[in-house]
């Protein structure tokens, strides 16, 4: 076998086109990896960074913004509140991955006495819709799209051409197993492209500095896997009996198949599976309650302090300052929004799970979802996250609408028992194994059907 | 002659069975990608429209408050989609579906739906606008990639030779043919989009001529992919090398050059952050601009201005609610604030759209793609103008509020109140999208930059003719 890959390097190398098309692909992906690792390093710098802080809205913007401290030497709970920091969802070692997607999803969040939901200034990211509807250069996906192209380009007309040149009669006249030769040459491909994705993606995960080695660990895995996978489709696709140009012709059919119209048609499944609720039809929601709230404003605060008992108003309730007075209502119609957004979250984490559950049938799509988990931006982390966020909301709350509503000046002691967020990084390892699994059984069960047919390569 | 050779190359490109198959099937991709993209885009319309209804009529029976009160509730208004998105939806799914019009504050449309989505953008969309950017022009590398180099490889390119046809009508002849047949495959699916079209929408004559429009513009995409794949077939001795050539090319083209255009306008010209963007209109706002003078100094100075206009010493004898008065100078001031920075980040964005054309020398996939999203009044310059007219009438109702809030009160009184009538008089957003010539005009320089891939093309095609030998 050895002797056949070094005769068959010779072959390959001879070849000027077979070094344009490593040379060009590994090109490219250093492209993509230097490019996605620049921008993981950036988005964790940003979130790194001291957030200066930031009111959602001031007095000169909005006459119904919370008032400022008088001075720094007299804050009050009002102002130590808006000067909460903003949560971020924290990325995972594999953010070089698939870092762009991170614009399309909020992973700032300003916590607060108002709702969260009604505003988008506190959560939506600014960018470019152009910008994502051309594509940007993530890692997972590059590799996903060209990865396939370079193997049909390295493997066209590995067995055809010879049949239709004469020269692979010749061949199985000189061997009585041709299917080794073919063999050879398949693993001699998947060798050197291996090694391209491996130093690309050890380039982009390099310029990440939040890279953990699970994260690299799982996706050479997969990507040798994935590998696998597309070198065994070419394989069986050069048993094929049609013209080399006809074969590249129809593995490049297939490969538009099961890279864009099965993630599509998953999707859709997802969305029959799980019915996406309508954001329209939550604005229509939204506002019923909050005409709703704004009519019990009234009812709502003496409910409050007639529920605190042990909590009595600073002056008389209807010289209560607009923010303090309208805070009950805010807390109530924040109540009853945060349970239809979340539904967006959860119907998302189950969509996500349905795919990961189907993603056998495109290879391409295993690749980006484990990406996004590797990223940590994954639905259902993102769910969780979520969840998390706003049980962190409630006990944030907790402790400072009481101080806000009895309007007590703010301590030291206060600012000391402040909560704190914290989100537990949850081992994903198990999904991410599951993933691999995944693919590992599709490139067994490639790979098996080739070994298979592998004396249909006697044919001349 | 190049009739006899047009006549010749149509017939047997029908004739050839990779035309039978892949046709077809794209045919019937196309089909069913324009029936999905369809049905989606009518129950968005429908849902837009009655959601629309739905937030006016929760607008309107208010319940009795003050105007201001009223106003902060706010009008929802929703981007009507033309019947040509059907057939490209654009940047509808990377644009926020919403608009929420309030006082004070200038919103961004909200709720892209590919932050519901989980993977399939990644890919591209699945709609009909892959179909005929991406897939029609591989259908004609796979036919034409090898119509000069087989009549080599068979020697029949010397026979022709020698019957005395020059190479220019022969290619010029293969590529006229090849469009010929190309377009008579394609139109079954054409017919089927315009009928189902028709019977689904109420077309406007605007909207038939941006249909035209399309059907020419991508008729001269196609023109250049087989324009290239032909000259490439000219000039390569082999076909195995003309198809590797012509799968480079349609990748660069269709997959690498927005990539990597989007990547250089990001880099070039990276997009702000939310948090800076919004800062600093806060900051803006409360500083002043120029020699404006700070918030408080601009307060003050209207007071003043105010006082001496009505011929009174005290807010609180002003003949007009003084509050009211106030908070629409303020708005006015933020209106302006607003509207420079929302202008400025809107400038960055077709700065980034230009310098995505930098990875134009790829292939013209770049140019169409923007020709088609702004003919299907999907992109970023329509929703501008969009985004404008909702600012308008955003003015328009909150001054609303305000002129009743003002006239029926006094000094510095804020008890006035509206009801059902007042809120009813809101006129409804009635959005009129602009016109093709508005399409055209912001689309100019891809349309350059496709025009000028077409000259390169038959420049290639005359040049290759040249070259050409049996």
């Amino acid at each position: 076998m050895i002797k056949l890959l070094s005769v068959e390097w010779i072959r390959f190398s001879r070849n000027p086109l077979n070094l344009w098309i490593v040379g060009l692909f590994l090109l490219l992906m250093t492209l993509s990896a230097v490019w996605s690792g620049l921008a993981a390093r950036e988005f964790r710098a940003k979130a790194a960074a001291p957030m200066p802080h930031q009111q959602s809205t001031n007095q000169a913007e909005m006459h119904d913004a919370p008032q400022r401290a008088d001075s720094a030497r007299k804050p009050t709970s009002v102002s130590a509140s808006s000067a909460a920091p903003p949560i971020q969802l924290p990325a995972l070692g594999g953010l070089a991955l698939n870092v762009s997607q991170t614009d399309l999803l909020s992973t700032t969040f300003k916590i607060s006495t108002r709702s969260r939901h009604t505003d988008g200034r506190t959560s939506d990211q600014l960018f470019n819709p152009l910008m994502h509807e051309l594509g940007l250069l993530d890692f997972a996906t590059v590799l996903a799209l060209l990865m396939p192209l370079a193997i049909i380009a390295l493997t066209y007309g590995l067995v055809q051409e010879d049949r239709e040149s004469g020269v692979w009669r010749l061949v199985c006249s000189q061997t009585s197993q041709p299917w080794k030769l073919v063999f050879a040459a398949l693993g001699l491909r998947y060798g050197l492209l291996l090694s391209v994705i491996v130093i690309a993606s050890l380039i982009a995960f390099a310029l990440d500095p939040g890279v953990s080695a699970a994260a690299i660990g799982h996706w050479l895995v997969l990507i040798s896997l994935y590998n696998l996978i597309w070198f065994s489709i070419a394989g069986l696709f050069l048993l094929l009996p049609i013209s080399s140009g006809a074969a590249a012709v129809a593995m490049l059919g297939f490969w538009l198949i099961i890279t864009f119209a099965v993630p599509a048609s998953l999707g859709w499944a997802a969305n029959q599976a799980v019915n996406m609720p309508s954001r329209m039809t939550a604005i229509v929601d939204i506002r019923q309650f909050q005409e709703q709230t704004s009519q019990q404003r009234q009812t709502l605060l003496d409910d409050w302090y007639a529920t605190h008992a042990e909590i009595k108003p600073s002056v008389p309730l209807k010289d209560l300052s607009r923010e303090t007075a309208a805070l009950p209502a805010a807390l109530k119609l924040d109540s009853r929004i945060r349970p239809l957004m979340y539904q967006f979250d959860q119907a998302r984490k189950t969509q996500f799970e349905f795919m990961e559950r189907w993603s056998g049938l495109s290879p391409a799509l295993g690749v980006i979802l484990m990406a996004d988990r590797l990223a940590g931006i994954d639905a259902p982390r993102y769910a969780d996250f979520i969840n998390a966020v706003n049980q962190f909301e409630d006990q944030w709350r907790d402790f400072f609408v009481p101080l806000i509503m009895a309007d007590i000046p703010w301590t030291d002691e206060q600012q000391k028992a402040v909560p704190q967020f914290g989100f537990r990084l949850e081992d994903n390892q198990s999904d991410c194994v599951r993933l691999w699994l995944t693919q590992l059984s599709t490139a067994v069960a490639l790979l098996t059907l080739l070994f298979i047919l592998r004396s249909r390569f006697d044919k001349t | 002659m190049i009739a006899a050779i047009i006549r010749k190359e149509f017939i047997s490109t029908l004739r050839d069975g990779r035309l039978l198959a892949l046709g077809v099937s794209l045919l019937a991709i196309f089909i069913v990608y324009f029936l999905v993209s369809m049905h989606e885009l009518q129950q968005l319309r429908q849902e837009k429209q009655s959601v629309g209804i739905t937030a006016k009529e929760q607008w309107n029976t208010q319940s009795v408050k003050t105007p201001h009160a009223a106003a902060h509730y706010g009008i929802y208004v929703f981007k009507p989609d033309s019947p040509v998105a059907a057939l490209d939806p654009g940047l509808r799914p990377f644009i926020g579906q919403s608009l929420w019009l309030e006082p004070h504050k200038r919103n961004l449309v909200r709720f892209n739906p590919s932050a519901d989505q989980i993977a399939a953008n990644r890919f591209g969309q699945a709609t009909t606008s892959f179909v005929l950017n991406a897939l029609l022009p591989l259908l004609i590398v796979a036919l034409s990639f090898n119509s000069v180099s087989q009549e080599r490889e068979r020697g029949t390119l010397r026979m022709l030779h020698s019957l005395g046809i020059a190479a220019k009508p022969l290619v010029f002849g293969k590529l006229l043919g090849l469009l010929a047949a190309f377009t008579l495959v394609l139109s079954p699916a054409l017919v089927v989009a315009i009928v189902v079209l028709n019977q689904n929408f109420t077309l406007s004559s605007d909207d038939v001529f941006r249909l035209i429009a399309l059907l020419l513009l991508f008729l001269t995409y196609y023109a250049i992919f087989a324009a290239l794949a032909i000259a490439a077939s000219a000039y390569f001795q082999t076909s195995r090398i003309t198809l590797f050539c012509l799968l480079g090319f349609w990748l660069a083209s269709v997959f690498l050059a927005p990539r990597l255009g989007a990547v250089s306008a990001e880099t070039l010209a990276p997009t702000p952050a939310a948090g800076q963007f919004w800062s600093a209109i806060k900051t803006d706002i409360a500083q002043g601009l120029d020699s404006d003078g700070n918030d408080e100094q601009r307060a003050r100075a209207f007071e003043a201005k105010v006082l001496a206009q009505y011929g009174v010493s005290r807010k609180e004898d002003l003949p007009v609610g003084f509050v009211s008065l106030k908070r629409q100078n303020s708005d006015n001031y933020s209106e302006r604030v607003h509207a420079l920075h929302f202008d400025r980040l809107r400038d960055h964005f077709a700065r980034q759209q230009h310098l995505t054309h930098l990875a134009s020398w790829m292939g013209p996939s770049l140019s169409i793609r923007s020709l088609s999203m702004a003919l299907s009044g999907m992109d970023l310059a329509h929703q501008r103008h969009f985004e404008d007219a909702a600012e308008s009438y955003r003015h328009y109702f909150i001054d609303l509020t305000e002129d009743w809030d003002r006239e029926r009160t006094h000094g510095t009184e804020r008890s006035t109140q509206g009801e059902e009538a007042d809120w009813r008089s809101v006129k409804d957003f009635d959005y009129k999208a602009p016109d093709i010539v508005f399409a055209l005009k912001t689309a100019q320089l891809d349309f350059i930059v496709l025009i000028g891939w077409l000259v390169f093309a038959l420049i290639l095609l005359t040049l290759s003719a040249k070259r050409l030998t049996p």
